[in-house]
């Protein structure tokens, strides 16, 4: 057995650049395949952990909503079921400004905690002593940045304003910004005592919110459902649902995913070409050990044993890479766009994931090597003994069937499933397309090359009719082109996608033909009359919205339906809606919608939508429809005057304004009139701006796994150059045996590459088109609704590309080719 | 034979010798050959394994560099040429026809045979005629379409020799020709050489093992241990 591994590691330390690109090739998908698979956990953790600011470890929250009889509540009806908790705790919450100067004032979320409550829900990290016992009457605690950000200090005063009375405070606490002091960029919380809070807000000892914990997790539903029969009036619910959770995961780690399989699937391309030539250069040390008496499972295992050696050798690297790229994912996804806040996110994995990632290496590498292994142990002893094997060209029509088979499911699939399996038929899908043009480049190339051979007579002479002939046959260059085209399609597809969005979002707010976006609570007509007072401010339009209106009788819900004014909205939006049909919808309980629901719904137009309305069932008839991407497409319009019957809709918080003087200076204006409001504010440009940021955080990331698909395939090109070179020494002897000078040898080679690399960047670019329509399904099915467009230059520079790698990989082969020994490679060879 | 009666020489080699390294270890292959081919004349060189015979037909036809000495073809000493000037020379002047056939396995038939006439620039069409020919004269008419993969090995060879002659070369080096076929197909081949010898006037040297191939030619050099012992 030793003697059998010392053969196997000298074999793998013979042959350096091969053992190189596979180990490099496992453990760049390992690492993409571990990162994938992990992010989503550290996604969910980062985004729990930003809601966990509101509720530390607790699992379900009771609150007051719109129909309970008053804004607080006991928790005596919990109480009840305090066998099966682990803890009840009580708090009060409200709002109000703080004023650092006469000028300024701050809006703060209050919160009344009891110290010992606070720490066993939500932990506070503090970084001085505290005697808890001193967290008494009006004391504060306060984060370090709320500190730094106002020159605030221990036992300083803030003086807070809670509806008309001004109340002085002393800093008691500063803590960390951590737990329920996490920043989110956006608020200021301030904590106090419990008591206080209460006292001030007249509650009279009964608390805003009730947090709780189970003993037994599992029982969460039996639970919930036991709280909401007690708490009829008032809202139960978790505070993050898993459903919540994944809907924000997924969107993000199916791209991830999406890529990782195409480098996995590139990698099995090269594992299984390198051990196509792996086994044909052992087939004489084969034939010796069965000479001497060993058996093909002893022949087969040596082989198996080397690919298992690349495997754990990638395994293990790859486990280490992933970590890496994971921790790089991690900080990239961590800054909120809008806010400009990094959380303090972690890397969440676990030893099973990086196990799962190690056997998934060992798994691929043995598997894309055995196809080769098996082959080889197929071929008659006699003949493997006397090194009498002669590859026979087989008949490819099977392969050529398979190919068309799959090109037909993958472009046929997409648009026959059910928009629920939309998401994994598509990303299937691709892969289909991926093996589709695998199994159909040689038939490809056979016809690209009769077309070449014919134009390069014109333009190369002579060589180039040699060089495109040369290629039907090829199987190195046939391997270049297909690793060539699989990574561009997959550049294509990501760079389309990102191109794409980008598109979508700035014609998006090109749609919008006001200057500034403001939102707040309970805006009406006074408010209206107050921003036209702001200097700049030209024209006023708050709309009347109302979000997650159910569908009666179905799950479907239309996740913000506006109520538009007939003779305003055009004005500021222009979505193609002209006066006529905005003044058609005004007539009756009339609905207009996006062609994302008309497909969702599969609505006609005449058809009737009945909505959950506060006044009951309404029905709207579907007069139209338009485009808009206003969440995601997810939008409707009604009448106003219907929206504010049927939905008891009096405020709006979405105000369009346009502007007489520069936006950004409006802004400003807004802001300071409004201070004790805290409205929202942003310029349009500003808003598209931000758009910008939060996509490119993940075009980034998907960017790069994308370039790593394509630099395992330029890796994987330059080893089949060598492998080509290595192969044809004999034939490139006898063409200078036969009177082909050096420079003709280099002339050809080159022409042979730049052919690989055009029919690989042509090929790249079908298969990328055919993956690039697919994804509209697919993002349809992900609630993001982008139409794709192509881009003809990004066409080009995949076709440049392409013949630049080639080219630059062919150097070496054409340099060693032109000083090849003539003799030695006819004789020898 | 040129006008004042002598044959006219078309190989000349003088004070040849060739020196391989092997480790440190210089091995003489050839030492001081003097050879003179006339036009026209089929020649046979024998000698056991290693003697150097296949080294000397690789000089000739300028696949390999002398250590020293010289090597004239038609008069012109092939050491002073530049790379270009020897593949015109390996294209036009000279025909190779190896022991293993040596054609390229993806080209057809014809593709193989036009390979020097490609390599030469010239337009495939305008050769047409010749190829029909010259595949008429060995055979192979019916298998043109053919790849080598699908002929037999006195088929393959006779494609090489196709390829010998398709840019009407005067010369014809053939290293084992026979050498990796049977009998009966080796006799076959070597009335090719000797016909094409005869008919066309081609000189044709061939490097063989077999007295019997040996016998096709009009001359036989003998070489042993890098010398020329008889001619």
């Amino acid at each position: 057995m030793g003697i059998i591994i010392k053969f196997i590691l000298r074999n793998i330390r013979e042959k350096k650049f091969r053992t190189f690109l596979i180990i490099f090739s496992i453990t760049l998908s390992t690492g993409l395949f571990f990162a994938s698979s992990a992010i989503s956990g550290t996604l969910e953790e980062m985004y729990v952990n930003r809601m966990r600011k509101h509720f530390g470890s607790a699992e379900l929250l009771i609150h007051a909503n719109e129909k309970s009889p008053s804004r607080y509540l006991t928790s005596a009806g919990a109480e009840a079921h305090r066998q099966d908790l682990e803890y009840i705790i009580t708090a009060v919450e409200g709002g109000g400004y703080y004023r650092p100067n006469r000028d300024e004032s701050v809006q703060v979320d209050l919160k009344g905690f009891d110290w010992e409550d606070l720490q066993r829900m939500n932990p506070v990290e503090l970084a001085h002593s505290f005697n808890p016992e001193e967290f008494k009457g009006k004391k504060t605690i306060i984060s370090a940045v709320t500190a730094e950000k106002y020159k605030l200090d221990l036992g300083s005063a803030m003086e807070i304003e809670m509806g008309e009375q001004k109340h002085r405070f002393l800093v008691a606490a500063i803590a960390a910004p951590t737990g329920p002091f996490q920043e989110d960029g956006r608020s200021t919380t301030v904590y106090m005592p419990k008591d206080t809070l209460s006292a001030l807000q007249n509650s009279r000892g009964r608390s805003s919110i009730i947090f709780i914990k189970l003993k037994d997790p599992h029982q969460l539903k039996q639970i919930s459902e036991k709280l909401s029969e007690v708490y009829r009036r008032y809202t139960v619910r978790e505070p993050v649902t898993i459903e919540e959770i994944k809907q924000y995961t997924s969107r993000i780690t199916t791209p991830f995913m999406l890529m990782t399989t195409m480098v996995l699937f590139m990698s099995v391309f090269i594992i299984y070409t390198s051990f196509k030539v792996i086994t044909m250069e052992r087939l004489p040390i084969i034939g010796t050990f069965r000479s001497i008496g060993a058996t093909q499972k002893i022949t087969d295992g040596v082989l198996l044993m080397e690919s298992a050696v690349y495997g754990v050798l990638g395994g293990l690297l790859g486990c280490g890479l992933g970590i890496g790229v994971l921790w790089v994912m991690t900080y990239l996804m961590s800054e909120n766009p809008w806010t400009g806040v990094r959380s303090a996110a972690q890397i969440q994995f676990n030893p099973g994931q990086l196990m799962i990632a190690f056997l998934m290496a060992l798994i691929l590498s043995m598997i894309s090597a055995m196809v080769p292994i098996i082959k080889t142990s197929k071929i008659p002893v006699k003949d493997v003994v006397l090194n009498k094997v002669e590859i026979q060209p087989k008949k490819k029509s099977k392969k050529l069937y398979i190919g068309l088979l799959f090109l037909s499911l993958a472009v046929l699939l997409p648009g026959m499933v059910p928009r629920e399996a939309a998401v994994i038929v598509g990303s299937m899908c691709m892969l289909l397309s991926a093996a589709a043009v695998t199994l159909l480049i040689p038939y490809m190339t056979i016809g690209f090359v009769k077309v070449f051979e014919w134009v390069y007579l014109y333009i190369f002479g002579n060589e180039g009719v040699l060089a495109a002939k040369n290629l039907r046959d090829n199987k190195s260059i046939i391997n270049n082109i297909t690793l060539l085209s699989i990574g561009i399609s997959s550049l294509l597809m990501i760079n389309t996608i990102s191109h794409s969005v980008v598109k979508e979002l700035v014609s998006f707010y090109r749609e919008a033909t006001f200057d500034v976006w403001m939102w707040t609570s309970r805006g009406d007509r006074n408010l209206d009359r107050l921003l036209m007072t702001v200097e700049g401010v030209e024209e006023v339009y708050g709309i009347l919205g109302v979000q997650n209106v159910e569908l009666a009788d179905s799950k479907n819900k239309i996740n913000l339906l506006h109520g538009v004014d007939k003779n305003r909205y055009s004005n500021y939006w222009n979505v193609g809606l002209t006066r006529e049909i905005l003044g058609e919808l005004d007539q009756d309980r009339n609905i207009l919608l996006t062609h994302t629901l008309k497909q969702k719904f599969n609505a006609n137009k005449g058809d009737l939508l009945m909505l959950e309305t506060k006044r009951g069932k309404k029905a709207y008839r579907v007069i139209g429809f338009f485009n808009s991407l206003r969440w995601n497409g997810n939008y409707a319009l009604v009448s106003e005057r219907f929206l504010k019957s049927d939905m008891i809709s009096r405020y709006y918080d979405d105000i369009y304004i346009k502007t007489s003087i520069d936006p950004e200076k409006v802004q400003n204006n807004i802001k300071k009139k409004f201070e004790r409001r805290q409205p929202w504010v942003m310029t349009i440009a500003q808003m598209e701006q931000n758009e910008h940021k939060s996509n490119d955080q993940l075009f980034i990331i998907l960017n790069g796994f994308s370039i790593m698909a394509m630099v395992i395939g330029i890796f994987g090109i330059l080893n089949n150059f060598i492998i080509s070179f290595i192969e044809r020494k004999r034939s490139l002897a006898v063409f200078r045996s036969i009177g082909m000078s050096k420079k003709q040898i280099i002339k050809m080679i080159f022409i042979e590459a730049l052919t690989g690399g055009l029919i690989g960047g042509i090929v790249g670019v079908f298969a990328g088109v055919l993956m690039i329509s697919i994804v509209p399904y697919v993002m349809r099915a992900m609630d993001t609704p982008i139409p794709m467009h192509y881009s003809l230059t990004l066409f080009l520079y995949a076709l440049l590309a392409g013949m630049t790698i080639t080219i630059i990989a062919s150097i070496s082969p054409a340099l060693k080719s032109s000083k090849l020994n003539i003799v030695e490679a006819i004789k020898y060879e | 034979m040129n006008r004042g009666g002598t044959l006219e020489k078309i190989i000349e080699t003088i004070g040849l010798y060739k020196t391989y390294q092997l480790g440190n270890l210089d091995v003489e292959v050839l030492k001081d050959i003097n050879l003179t081919i006339p036009k026209g004349e089929f020649v046979s060189i024998m000698g056991p394994s290693g003697s150097g015979k296949s080294t000397l037909l690789y000089l000739i036809g300028g696949l390999d560099q002398p250590t020293s000495g010289s090597i004239k073809i038609k008069g012109k000493e092939l050491s002073v040429m530049k790379d270009q000037e020897q593949s015109i020379m390996r294209r036009r002047e000279v025909g190779f026809v190896f022991q293993f056939y040596n054609l390229i396995p993806n080209l057809s038939v014809e593709e193989n045979t036009l390979l020097p006439v490609l390599l030469d620039g010239k337009r495939i069409k305008e050769y047409q005629r010749r190829l029909d020919e010259i595949l008429g004269i060995v055979g192979l008419s019916d298998r043109r379409r053919h790849t080598p993969r699908e002929l037999s090995g006195g088929q393959q060879q006779r494609v090489a020799i196709a390829r010998a002659l398709i840019n009407e070369p005067d010369i014809i080096l053939a290293d084992e020709p026979i050498g990796n076929l049977d009998s009966k197909t080796g006799m076959e081949v070597m009335e090719l050489l000797q016909t094409i010898n005869h008919e066309k006037g081609k000189t044709i040297v061939q490097v063989t093992h077999s007295r019997e191939a040996a016998a096709y030619g009009q001359r036989t050099i003998h070489v042993r241990d890098g010398k020329v012992e008889e001619q």
